[in-house]
């Protein structure tokens, strides 16, 4: 995967590379004194279950649109140079990658705070959908309170 | 007016339709839509009405007031675990 664009989204079966992608991100930037990345994985074991297969689907067309809408409001809020986040969907196992933030900026507070508020709003906002396998069968993922709480720090009144 | 549905993940399986276009009549808003939807048996009410439902029209997130127009898009689904 190859792309110019500072401000980029894609989601993919495909694996990614962490490496591959920090250096097509920068394509040899000299300006950005600070890259922060995160990388989401799937757990072997969730609420007490020992996961065997994670299925990740989504809604084709609304996840690409809402993942543009949180970079665009990351660049409102810190003096960004690029963003880049890749998601994959379809079958995944334990130890397998799901998703990839990079952020790039002068200086490293708003490289790492913008890669924290993508994340946390990819978590509330992205048109994603996860299904266990299990050894006792599969359950679909609920979502978390906790999650809700991490968006809305973003969001609090001083 | 015809309008395009989606369903998706658990909630796709629980009324076993990913995908549907539908003709309406007196149908102006969602929350018309989902008691339309509801009255087509147990298995939709069950899904439409137990669990807590998400909505999105042409790919804005939406609640039930929202307007219906014609040839619009509305998804249906479960709060979203992304990331």
């Amino acid at each position: 995967m190859t792309t110019n664009e500072a401000f980029s989204v894609c989601v993919q079966t495909q694996p990614f590379d962490l490496g591959h992608e920090y250096n097509q991100f920068l394509m040899g930037d000299r300006s950005a004194g600070a890259v922060a990345s995160f990388v989401g994985r799937v757990r072997e074991t969730n609420d007490d279950q020992n996961i065997n297969q994670l299925e990740l689907e989504h809604y084709p067309g609304m996840t690409e649109k809402v993942m543009h809408e949180v970079l665009i409001d990351a660049q409102g809020r810190w003096p960004l140079l690029g963003a880049r986040v890749i998601h994959r969907v379809g079958a995944l196992a334990p130890g397998d990658n799901i998703v990839l933030v990079l952020t790039s900026s002068a200086h490293r507070h708003a490289a790492l705070d913008a890669c924290a508020f993508i994340m946390d709003h990819l978590k509330t906002r992205a048109t994603f959908w996860k299904k266990e396998q299990t050894p006792e069968g599969q359950r679909w993922v609920k979502g978390r309170n906790s999650d809700q709480a991490a968006e809305a720090r973003w969001h609090a009144k001083d | 007016m015809k309008i395009r549905i989606l369903y998706f993940g658990e909630l796709r399986e629980q009324v076993g339709v990913h995908e549907e276009f539908v003709e309406l009549s007196a149908t102006r808003t969602v929350s018309d839509l989902i008691v339309a939807l509801t009255a087509r048996g147990p298995a939709w009410a069950s899904a439409l009405q137990t669990d807590p439902l998400r909505i999105a029209v042409n790919q804005e997130m939406a609640n039930l007031e929202a307007v219906l127009s014609p040839n619009c898009e509305v998804a249906l689904f479960r709060p979203v675990t992304g990331g």
